[in-house]
């Protein structure tokens, strides 16, 4: 049995929506009821179309927004009721856009420094250069690069400078939410084994969160497919690709335009747009796209249940097998 | 065979601060046949937009023309007078563009809109005709219920339903050559798949270039492609032979970088480095920095063309094998 390093508990995390008076007119379901384990030293990777509230859930786990509901469970404690300073150094997170996070005007080097010295992990200026020179290192970069500003770097550059400064907490678990989506091809090679490397060098646990299944196929040990809010399917990689269970993963499996000239199975076209997570359909959340359906789907809300072992699906079509 | 679009040694440049011009697209050929759909791949920056604009004359103003010649139907492009263009503009050059909500008027509602390329080409028809020749549209690019949507106003649209908008708007005038501009980008990929099935059974009627970076997506749509780097060419010819036999080595690097659903690489193909800036490049290779076979001749010297097979030209100082009719 592989060790927990974090439980997830039926996390759900509701916006308000109000009209232009101030008035609460609803709620954004951006996550329900979301349960997982997260093991020792994987790299879980979390799919999902616009919105399915993959970026929420890893803020919601890093703390950087209160739940509405559930638990993330971490060295036996819920992370909600312990002071931020538990989990800082231990989980950290890098962000799709890095410029957003890099102050322009502070040179790229004082910005790895900076939340070094405020956590008190290096003690004065020249122990820092040292360790940020290390961390530059680290990530593929010339120390000469220190007194640099981020405009002066390329994408592929940025997207380094901000992993290394989210390694110098010497984190145990980085969530990387779309850190190498806006990246051109071949520099995204360039920080996918990056990401591979310092796994291996630094034995970190990684959620890899990503709208592109072939990134997170490579990256990933196993795969959390989200639909509006909801976990549809859990599985390890080789299994999900080899048996996708529930029709939303076999249709977006299906719809990844490959890059080869052999012949492929037929695309599942699905019908119909991505419904808003305003308004949500009683039954199952899919049902409205779904090219199974089945009449019970409309008002009958599936579980999600282990048909096989390790391998969870949201789907009326599976009837729950392990849970007996 | 002459295209029904060709570029032939078309370069252009930017003007910087101090007024010189600084190279961009440099004597770039390629040729759209007739029927034809033509995909034109490579990284952020190597300057597939500038040649979207430079066929519709939509350069930026700091853009400056430096030589060569786009022809469309045996015509410069380049040579026409502002009337003529715009008469070739919507009628028989049409473009989608990648976001469409910055390209689709938000106070106007989505009939009129499209009703309004109509008119400006086909003056003759009667507003009742021209209503019911844009409802035809939306229907055939799968609007459900275009009666009611043909009112109704951009924001009431979802991101794939604009994208079909915008394919109606474009093609209503059934042009003779349709340019898109990394049309599904901004899609999810199960509504990407949708716009391409779309994509595909629209491609019939006429000449199609599709922007992308997006190789699985040429494979789908393409029949052609044209692979640029730094503002070249590097490599051109039918899809299957580019696909089956990447020859150029950057070309090369570009499809072994990228993950893939049927790859079980331990390690991705990296391309050391990374895309050089206008103001950096070099006067040989544009790729020679980055590339794992440079000779010392790269880095000064322009590579010649070489034909592979009859469908299959590589911009590159090596030696190749030559191959028959692929
Ligand atoms: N601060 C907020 N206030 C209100 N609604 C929000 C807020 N943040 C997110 N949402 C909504 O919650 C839902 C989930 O958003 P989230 O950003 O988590 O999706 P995502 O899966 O990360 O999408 P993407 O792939 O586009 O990044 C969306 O409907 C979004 O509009
Ligand atoms: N107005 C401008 N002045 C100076 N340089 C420009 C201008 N517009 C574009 N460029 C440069 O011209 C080059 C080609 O740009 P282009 O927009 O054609 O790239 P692209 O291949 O379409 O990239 P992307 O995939 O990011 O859309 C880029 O290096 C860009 O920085
Ligand atoms: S010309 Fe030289 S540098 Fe350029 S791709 Fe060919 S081998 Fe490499
Ligand atoms: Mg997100
Ligand atoms: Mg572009």
């Amino acid at each position: 049995m592989k060790e927990a390093y974090l439980k997830v508990k039926n996390l759900t995390k509701h916006f308000p929506i109000s009209n232009s008076l101030f008035r609460r007119t609803g709620f954004v379901h951006a996550v329900n009821q979301v349960s997982f384990e997260l093991y020792q030293s994987e790299t879980l990777g979390i799919v999902g179309e616009s919105g399915s509230g993959k970026s929420t859930l890893g803020r919601v786990i890093m703390k950087l927004i209160q739940p509405t509901a559930g638990e993330v469970i971490y060295k036996g404690k819920n992370i909600f009721n312990e002071p931020e300073a538990t989990i800082r150094r231990d989980m950290q997170m890098v962000f799709q856009d890095p410029y957003a996070s890099l102050n322009p005007r502070m040179k790229v080097g004082d910005a790895i420094a900076e939340p070094l010295l405020a956590h008190h992990i290096v003690t004065g200026r020249k122990e820092a250069r040292e360790k940020v020179c290390d961390l530059l290192h680290t990530v593929g970069l010339q120390p000469e690069m220190y007194n640099n500003f981020p405009h002066e770097f390329s994408g592929g550059q940025r997207q380094r400078i901000s992993i290394a400064r989210a390694l110098g907490m010497a984190p145990k678990l980085l969530v990387c939410d779309e850190a190498a989506s806006a990246l051109d091809v071949s520099v995204q090679a360039q920080i996918l084994n990056l990401f591979n490397n310092l796994k291996n060098g630094m034995d970190l646990t990684y959620l890899f969160i990503s709208h592109d299944l072939a990134v997170v196929k490579y990256i990933s040990s196993r795969i959390l497919i989200m639909y509006l809010g909801e976990v549809m399917e859990l599985a390890d990689t080789e299994e999900l690709f080899s048996k996708p269970l529930h029709p939303y993963t076999q249709a977006l499996i299906s719809a990844i335009p490959e890059p080869s000239t052999r012949r492929r199975k037929e695309r599942i076209l699905l019908e119909g747009d991505i419904p808003s997570s305003i308004n949500l359909p009683e039954g199952c959340k899919f049902q409205s796209r779904c090219f199974k359906a089945m009449p019970e789907c409309v008002y009958t809300h599936p579980p999600l249940s282990e048909v096989a072992p390790q391998h969870y699906v949201r789907c009326l079509l599976y009837p729950n097998q392990a849970g007996g | 065979m002459p295209g029904l679009l060709e570029f032939n040694n078309y370069s252009m440049g930017f003007l910087n601060d101090e007024g010189q011009v600084i190279n961009m697209m440099d004597n770039v050929s390629f040729a759209v046949q007739e029927g034809r759909a033509v995909g034109i791949v490579g990284e952020s920056g190597c300057g597939k937009s500038m040649t979207t604009l430079s066929i519709m004359r939509l350069l930026p103003n700091n853009a400056v023309v430096q030589g060569g010649v786009i022809n469309f139907q045996g015509t410069n492009l380049l040579a026409l007078s502002q009337e003529s263009m715009e008469e070739i503009r919507g009628k028989d050059i049409a473009m989608i563009f990648q976001e469409p909500m910055t390209s689709l008027n938000p106070v106007l509602s989505i009939g009129f809109q499209i009703g309004e390329t109509l008119q400006r080409h086909q003056p003759a028809l009667s507003k009742a005709e021209i209503k019911e020749k844009v409802i035809e549209q939306l229907r055939m690019v799968g609007i459900p219920n275009p009666e009611k949507r043909y009112s109704q106003f951009p924001h009431q649209f979802s991101g794939g339903m604009r994208q079909r908008v915008m394919i109606a708007m474009a093609t209503i005038c059934h042009p003779k050559i349709l340019i898109a501009d990394e049309p599904t980008t901004a899609l999810d990929v199960t509504i990407q798949a949708q716009v391409l099935d779309l994509m595909s059974k629209l491609k019939v009627n006429g000449s199609l270039m599709l922007i992308t970076h997006n190789l699985g997506i040429v494979v789908e749509i393409c029949d052609d492609v044209v692979v640029m780097y730094a503002g070249r060419v590097v490599e051109s010819g039918s899809m299957v032979e580019i696909f089956d036999h990447p020859t150029h080595p950057y070309t090369r690097g570009l499809f072994a970088a990228i993950p893939t659903l049927t790859h079980n690489q331990d390690e991705l193909y990296t391309i050391p480095g990374s895309v050089p800036v206008s103001t950096k490049f070099l006067p040989g290779c544009r790729f020679a920095p980055r590339c794992t076979q440079a000779m010392e001749h790269c880095y000064t010297q322009v590579p010649p063309e070489r034909e592979l097979s009859p469908s299959h030209l590589v911009n590159c100082w090596l030696e190749f094998e030559q191959r028959g009719e692929g």
